[in-house]
């Protein structure tokens, strides 16, 4: 969080407390430079949903693997949906 | 003739009546959707009525599937590499639209989108998420499998292409 500094007897000016709703957090640092932080607001949940990598423990794993090393799998329903998506589209 | 076609994601559909149901995926379309696009974060496909209102949507994007542990004996079978899915991290269907068959057609339009990337580079599999049981459901009766829980509520599930 950045901090706001008073003007001091280097005469250095007060920056203020972070903005609402800007992009970036102000800071100074001991020797009186400005640190500029960008950041960005995302809620919880959809950040959540960002998160690309997915990690699997052991037993997850295996299951995953013993799926990829298999020829993959199509249940009669997903066969016939896909048959009739094809005839509709392609 | 069919009451939907599908279109790549573009301003001039109209998202403003665009209720599924679930607020996230509401506010998602209305306010993330075309962000999302701009960074490149994910892409989207908008099934879209007679009146070039927005029925329904899918988001796909790039990710990868890791191990907390790889045993050496594993690594005699696969490349001890993430392995590299597709994501499709929302689907909705619009509240007048479901119960007609076209959760199960954006579905199947996000998988043969998926399939033909694949032949060109890695894809083993593409990953969904569940939202809700009902959900969980529907991806369970096409045959996806189950990943892992992922955040909230939610499930993962995957098939593997």
């Amino acid at each position: 969080m950045s901090s706001v500094v008073q003007k001091d007897s280097r005469n250095r000016v007060s920056l203020g407390s972070d903005v609402r709703d800007t992009h970036f957090t102000r800071e100074v640092d001991s020797e009186g430079r400005i640190i500029f932080t960008p950041c960005v607001l995302v809620p919880k949940n959809e950040y959540e949903e960002y998160q690309e990598h997915i990690v699997l423990n052991d037993k997850q794993r295996d299951n995953f693997v013993a799926a990829l090393l298999n020829k993959p799998a199509r249940n009669k329903a997903f066969t016939k949906a896909q048959a009739a998506f094809k005839k509709k589209y392609e | 003739m069919s009451q939907w076609r599908f279109e790549e994601y573009s301003d001039q559909f109209d998202t403003s009546k665009f209720d599924c149901g679930e607020l996230i995926l509401n506010e998602y379309l209305n306010k993330y959707m075309k962000q999302d696009l701009k960074r490149n974060a994910s892409v989207s496909v908008l099934a879209v009525g007679s009146n070039d209102e927005v029925v329904g949507f899918y988001t796909l994007s790039s990710g990868s599937v890791q191990f907390e542990n790889f045993p050496e004996t594993l690594k005699k079978k696969i490349a001890p590499y993430p392995v590299p899915i597709a994501r499709m991290g929302r689907l909705a269907v619009d509240r007048s639209m479901q119960r007609q068959g076209l959760g199960r057609e954006l579905l199947l339009h996000a998988f043969s989108r998926v399939e033909a990337l694949a032949t060109k580079i890695g894809i083993r599999a593409i990953v969904v998420d569940a939202k809700n049981e009902s959900a969980e459901f529907f991806y369970l009766k096409y045959g996806f499998a189950y990943l892992q829980n992922s955040a909230g509520s939610k499930k993962s599930f995957f098939m593997i292409i």
